[in-house]
């Protein structure tokens, strides 16, 4: 049986609950509660031959995204897409994560970096990687006499 | 200080977890831009309405399968997207635009034209 970590994240907690309190008193704009570098969620899942990891990126600049294979972690960088603004725009209200973002995700065993593809669609992020050929299960097929 | 847009109306509640989308709302004096995070949505399954001076976008996601893999770490489950935001302004809806680029959902919502005062001259017969 399979086990399924599912992880809390407190950054998007306390981002939920302060656009919750925004909302509840109709302030007109919720601003950022940290100003760090921006978490990613991501879903990891494992096979025979490797893993695949799925970020939820929307509005990312793909020009400016930064992958990186190293052993047993995959790294995500980026930035997100900034819609432009003239002088004759108010912003009403603010509650994108429009900065820099970093994520280093422990893959549950050690991939071969040349095999990594990654794609990027509908805001999603799918990376996928796998395991070196000489970590890869085989099958041992019993000779009988 | 009055604004355009004001709180938004409670989700509705489904089998599958709906959640409202994080939004950037902008006006300037001939529209009003609204950007939402919907990731994991595409064009067939963005349902946009303006209705009653409420406007209402909604994303369904679809939750990938991988064949051959299991999940070992999960953090997010594709939750599908629902917000409704009061418009305060009269807004033209036969031009109101919308596209949906790499998971974030742009709605343009033009401002109808102000009536202009104008000046009647009484005519001498």
């Amino acid at each position: 049986m399979t086990r399924i970590a599912r992880v809390w994240n407190p950054w998007q907690e306390i981002s939920r609950m302060q656009q919750e309190m925004g909302d509840l008193f109709g302030l007109p704009q919720v601003k950022a509660f940290h100003n760090a570098v921006s978490v990613p969620v991501v879903n990891v899942f494992q096979g025979e031959k490797g893993a695949i990891v799925s970020a939820e990126l929307p509005g990312v600049n793909v020009d400016e995204l930064d992958l990186t294979v190293l052993g047993e972690t995959l790294t995500l960088k980026g930035t997100v897409v900034n819609e432009p603004t003239d002088e004759n725009v108010n912003c009403q209200r603010r509650e994108r994560h429009l900065r820099p973002f970093e994520r280093t995700v422990t893959l549950p065993f050690e991939v071969d970096p040349e095999s990594a593809g990654a794609v990027y669609e509908n805001g999603i992020l799918t990376v996928t990687v796998s395991r070196p050929v000489h970590h890869q299960p085989k099958k041992i097929q019993l000779k009988t006499n | 200080m009055t604004t355009t847009i004001s709180t938004p109306v409670a989700n509705q509640t489904t089998a599958k977890e709906t959640v409202p989308p994080k939004v950037d709302i902008f006006e300037s004096p001939t529209e009003i831009v609204l950007y939402a995070e919907m990731p994991g949505v595409d064009e067939s399954s963005v349902d946009i309405s303006l209705e009653d001076h409420v406007l209402s976008i909604k994303g369904e996601t679809q939750e990938p399968h991988y064949e051959g893999y299991t999940p070992c770490r999960i953090e997010t489950s594709y939750p599908n997207y629902e917000r409704r935001f009061k418009i305060h302004e009269l807004i033209e809806i036969e031009r109101i635009e919308a596209s949906l680029k790499d998971g974030v959902l742009k709605v343009q919502l033009p401002k109808t034209k102000p009536l202009l005062p104008k000046k009647i001259v009484v005519q001498k017969r």
